[in-house]
């Protein structure tokens, strides 16, 4: 028992130092990235806009960090020990300190992409283990053909249709934002946020799906032509039980480790669905970012999203590593 | 199992959605008669708060600091009021101003607003502040409680029309954080800010000046697409737009044109081309007037701006500094003629070149505006007819400035000082050309000096005048700028909603529709 | 059963030819249309799908038939140009992962898992603005965040063929490893590589209109398909519902073309690997 949990120790200490060192990298090659930049964050925002926003002392800072002045790794150094102790520098095109604006983007990304997280792992799934069990059937080429559609639309151009069908012609939800018009704080109620949500929420959904039916399918797939399975069909025992009892158990860990790893494309498709909704998510602050030249912000969301898709990774990681010889073992039973 | 999982979870999620459709949402609650939303766009939220310092009222767009209180206003045909001023007095070598300041003013918190907190304001903008411009201000000082005076560099005629955006702050209650919690004199109060989405201000209960109208003002902002649907879902009371969104009518509302200065105009380099700036096209005179007189701005408003729209032929048409004789006549064959006569000679496929050089142009326009490259696009389609080849390309503003040194663009200016006229087209010390595009003329530089220097506005505006055209030379007989049209600014208003007057809007849709909000009212 | 199989070969070959001709008409007529895709005319515009504008006009009066042929036809370009230039680099990489001993191998699959785990779409918007927001960023961005998936499949093919026999007996006759992965190993990687090379295109394609759609990499009267959509949003509210319709659902039929040729040149090249 000791020497288990020991080795379940190792490997959790083994990923972790993985994950921070991986996180490191990808802070490092942000930065380079952003460095080699021909665009110059001043020009950007000094433009027939808003450098008349920044105080002389912002400027400074800006040109310290952004500019010319000192060798890269010295600039990366001093972002990186205020990034460590929480200062993430100031948004160029928010004036607010970085760690605020995305706080407050995070918190509506999180609503989105965990609902449609959810969502899209629950149908997927479901569709998955239905398709799978199913095989060559009707309703099993539906679903692949479904998945295989899902996969080659672009979510935009979903969302666009979503946007389209229900806030233009049919006028069911709103057309944007988080928040409705004109409310004030205290009388906007979880209602409100739901329904702002909803659309994007569901156009999400529908985008991240097409994987993990694929998987699932292929997963129920191996394990309908078990041996146990044939076995247990052969004695004539109710195809229904079978899958739930013995396919669900073996399915589940997979499509649950893929749901985890799938987290990245989930936040790549907000991207471009908060930007159909203009909801105020980290995916729009992303691009306005990008585009506004808005160096800090772009480095802030950079770090924090790799953060939340490489825990993803990890756990997905940890669950196939902990879990996975238990399931052999309990097979060998 | 899995069969009453998904079951369950169709229910939530149906009972969840009707939910939200059958209860009362927040925005039915009902409408109260003197309250009012607006919808500006998304550029017009200020990021960096309500301070003047950077960019409140006075910056790139300028309009009335309606949470704080100015020296001076401008009247509805930009002649100058006093607000805080009681007097104003130059010295006669028009370095010192000296202005009287009322003393019933108070702060929201309580505290008197006093010279000290004009000075304060003054000289932190000038200090603090990258885009106002205050170099000519030496320093504000208050003499006593109720009288400030300011000491300049050197003479700048047009001073008070600076005070006219200038909101002042206190003293006592102000730090780098002032925008985010404003305390001001001025005609409302900051209730609430939903960064990124509305604005509500509230009607300032101890306002020294007219009775205020409208108590709450609302304003969301939201790109043009959103607004014009909360317009046609009923869910404002007044919504900025553009002519693309505007041929159709929608009830309940009707559509609100305001006259404006915003003018549209292509920069067209003077110089020929040296490696760095400069136009081997564009240099021509020729070519330039040809331009000038060979576009038909009216169909282009008809075309692109749906007929909401002006012909402009300067920055500042409509203004008191403008000169009237600068005014052309569309007029296609002189354009041609011209053309021929300076040795354009037009090919086989229509276009025309000259000693090898082909009239071939790349007019840029900024790859956010929509209504630009529409004027972009119908610009090139008009230059086609003159046998002038133009392609259209859209920039971002990081490459914008810089590029337009040898590469025609469309651009937008327009506001209440004939200091515009001198940021465009006086040279400066480091290039000896003008800023934004290569162009010098002595002359014009002169005259333009002189009207600075001069404290007499009826004299100044004379010179302005002048430097556009004395008869001779001028701004508009170089064509370095071509001006095509004065946009409308558009908005659509709900039917019993009473607009109070607007006088001439600046560039730049945002706050100017809400400079007198205060005196809306519902019919 | 071997007649069926047979009769639906013939059937997945006869698609296949079918989609490799109706892409190459897109691309080409589109290219053909770029001029028209730009011409404007106030005097057309805004309207509704009609005989003469099978795909009506946009609010500059663009005729949208041909703006669409042309935007797909410049995905279609950017996007095999991209895929072929990122499995290139797929392939050598993989290549040298392999074949180059533990340390190049830790490295590079480590740098694998460093470019997969930045979201792809930040990823491509880091480089993007690396490379100043224009083409060019566009370019080398969908290259460099695409080649990871088919370098591993190669990487692991080739470690594979390394404990094949005639490849030992290379070995020990002293030939060199570049000789032996060009002579011996490419021939057997060439099914792999073009189904994987063929893959990348929808993928490609996909991304280099979200990316366009976003804002970064041309310029707006381009005719690119995700400018065509994004412009497309601004007028869904005034009822120009068309604009946004029909360019998708081409994009979305030229990307399922893309993916039936490749699964199908898969079936036909290597049924191993091929799963129903």
């Amino acid at each position: 028992m000791k020497t288990g949990m020991k080795k379940s120790i190792t490997f959790l200490a083994k990923n972790l130092i993985r994950l921070v060192l991986l996180l490191l990298c990808a802070s490092i090659l942000a930065f380079l990235l952003v460095s080699l930049s021909p665009v110059d964050p001043l020009q950007v925002n000094v433009g027939q806009a808003a450098l008349g926003s920044l105080s002389r002392e912002q400027i400074k800072k800006l040109e310290t960090y952004w500019g010319v002045n000192d060798p890269p790794v010295k600039r990366y150094l001093a972002w990186a020990k205020d990034f460590i102790r929480g200062d993430m520098g100031v948004s160029l095109l928010y004036r607010q300190d970085v760690s605020s604006v995305i706080g407050q983007k995070l918190a509506h990304s999180l609503l989105l992409m965990g609902s449609a997280w959810l969502i899209s792992g629950i149908v997927g799934f479901s569709l998955g283990i239905i398709a799978g069990a199913n095989r060559g059937s009707f309703i099993d080429r539906i679903i692949r053909g479904y998945a295989l559609l899902t996969a080659s639309t672009p979510a935009f151009w979903i969302a666009l249709l979503f946007l389209l069908i229900f806030a233009v012609w049919f006028r069911i939800f709103p057309i944007g934002l988080s928040v409705p018009i004109g409310v004030e704080e205290g009388f906007i109620t979880l209602t409100d946020r739901l329904r702002h949500a909803i659309l994007p929420a569901a156009v999400l959904s529908i985008t991240g799906i097409s994987n993990i039916v694929l998987h699932t399918r292929e997963k129920m797939i191996d394990v309908m032509e078990s041996e146990y399975v044939l076995f247990a069909l052969a004695r004539g025992e109710n195809k229904r039980s079978v899958v739930f009892r013995h396919g669900l158990r073996n399915v589940l860990i997979p499509a649950i480790t893929l749901q985890f790893a799938s987290i990245g494309e989930i936040f790549g498709g907000s991207v471009l669905v908060e930007q159909v909704f203009s909801y105020p998510g980290l995916g729009q602050a992303a691009v306005s970012a990008g585009l506004g030249g808005d160096i800090p912000l772009l480095m802030g969301i950079t770090v924090i999203s790799t953060a939340i898709v490489f825990t993803g990774n990890f756990t997905a990681n940890l669950l196939y590593g902990i879990i996975d010889p238990r399931i052999r073992r309990g097979a060998e039973k | 199992m899995k069969k009453s999982f998904s079951i369950i979870f169709i229910v939530i999620l149906l009972s969840a959605v009707l939910n939200g459709c059958n209860q009362k949402v927040s925005s039915d609650l009902p409408v109260e008669k003197d309250s009012v939303i607006v919808v500006m766009g998304p550029t017009s939220e200020p990021v960096a708060g309500f301070d003047p310092a950077y960019g409140w009222g006075a910056g790139e767009h300028v309009h009335e600091p309606l949470i704080q209180s100015t020296l001076t206003t401008t009247t509805r045909d930009l002649e100058i009021a006093y607000d805080l001023a009681t007097s104003i007095s130059v010295s006669e070598d028009g370095l010192v101003w000296t202005v009287g300041i009322r003393n019933d003013v108070y702060f929201t918190d309580g505290e008197k607003l006093t010279a000290h907190d004009v000075a304060f304001t003054y000289n932190t903008v000038k200090s603090e502040s990258t885009i106002n411009d205050l170099t000519m201000l030496e320093k504000a000082e208050a003499v006593d409680d109720t009288t400030v005076k300011f000491y300049m560099k050197k003479p700048y005629s047009i001073w008070p029309y600076t005070m006219a955006i200038i909101g002042i702050v206190p003293e006592h209650a102000y730090s780098p954080d002032y925008g985010q919690n404003p305390i001001g004199s001025g005609r409302y109060v900051l209730k609430q800010w939903d960064k990124g989405q509305q604005i509500i201000l509230e009607a300032n209960p101890y306002y020294y000046g007219k009775e205020i109208l409208m108590k709450k003002v609302t304003i969301v902002f939201m790109d043009e697409a959103a607004a014009y649907a909360a317009v046609k879902a009923g869910q404002v009371d007044l919504a900025y737009t553009s002519a693309s969104y505007s041929d159709k009518a929608i009830d309940g509302y009707s559509l609100l044109g305001v006259e404006t200065v915003d003018n549209r105009g292509i920069s067209l380099p003077t110089i020929p081309y040296n490696g760095e700036t400069g136009n081997d096209v564009t240099c021509d005179l020729a070519i330039r007037k040809a331009i000038n007189m060979g576009i038909d701005r009216q169909k282009m408003i008809d075309n692109v701006l749906n007929g909401h729209g002006t012909p402009a032929f300067s920055v500042c048409d409509k203004m008191p500094w403008f000169n009237e004789d600068t005014t052309v006549e569309y007029d296609f064959d002189g354009a041609v003629a011209l053309l021929d006569e300076a040795g354009w000679i037009p090919g086989d496929d229509g276009i025309r070149t000259r000693n090898g050089i082909r009239a071939k142009i790349n007019i840029m326009y900024p790859a956010s505006d929509s209504v630009r490259q529409a004027l972009a696009a119908e610009t090139a389609n008009q230059l086609k007819a003159l046998g002038i080849e133009a392609t259209i390309e859209g920039v971002g503003w990081d490459v914008a400035y810089n590029r337009a040194q040898r590469e025609p663009m469309i651009w937008g200016w327009g506001t209440h000082t004939p200091l515009e006229l001198y940021n465009l087209y006086h040279t400066v010390p480091e290039t000896g050309l003008a800023r934004y595009v290569p162009y010098a003329n002595k002359t014009v530089d002169s005259y333009m000096d002189q009207a600075l220097s001069t404290m007499d506005l009826e004299t100044s505006y004379n010179l302005w005048k002048k430097a556009q055209w004395d008869g001779t030379t001028g701004t508009a007989g170089d064509s370095a700028w071509v001006w095509l049209v004065n946009i409308n600014h558009l908005y659509w208003v709900k039917d019993n909603l009473n607009v109070a007057e607007q006088k001439l809007h600046p560039h730049g849709q945002g706050w100017s529709i809400v400079n007198n909000v205060d005196q809306w009212s519902w019919k | 059963m071997i007649s069926l199989i047979h009769g639906r070969r013939k059937l997945a070959l006869a698609l296949l030819i079918l989609s490799v001709i109706l892409i190459t008409v897109i691309l080409v007529s589109g290219y053909a249309s770029m001029n028209k895709a730009m011409e404007t005319d106030f005097s057309r515009k805004n309207q509704a799908p009609s005989l003469k504008y099978p795909f009506g006009t946009d609010w500059l009066g663009r005729d949208m038939f041909s703006r669409t042929l042309a935007g797909l036809s410049l995905s279609i370009r950017i996007g095999i140009v991209t895929a072929a230039f990122s499995s290139v680099v797929a392939l050598i990489l993989g290549a040298l992962s392999a074949i180059l001993g533990k340390a190049v191998d830790s490295f590079i699959t480590w740098l694998i898992d460093l470019i997969m785990g930045v979201p792809h779409i930040l990823l491509l918007i880091l480089i993007s603005f690396a490379c100043g927001k224009g083409f060019w960023g566009l370019v080398t961005g969908i290259i460099f965040t695409h080649w990871m998936s088919l370098a591993r499949v190669l990487r692991g093919e080739i470690m594979q063929l390394k404990q094949s026999g005639y490849v030992q007996v290379a070995q020990k006759l002293g030939v060199g490893r570049l000789q032996i992965l060009t002579r011996h190993m490419l021939p057997h990687l060439f099914p792999q590589f073009i189904v994987g090379l063929v893959l990348l295109f929808p993928h490609a394609i996909l991304h280099e209109a979200s990316i366009t759609f976003l804002g970064f990499g041309l310029p707006p009267e381009q005719p690119a398909i995700g400018i065509i959509l994004s412009e497309s949003m601004r007028y869904l509210v005034t009822g120009s519902w068309w604009l946004a319709v029909f360019p998708g659902i081409l994009l979305v039929m030229v990307v399922v073309m893309f993916d039936y040729i490749g699964n199908t040149l898969r079936m036909l090249l290597d049924p191993s690997t091929y799963h129903e």
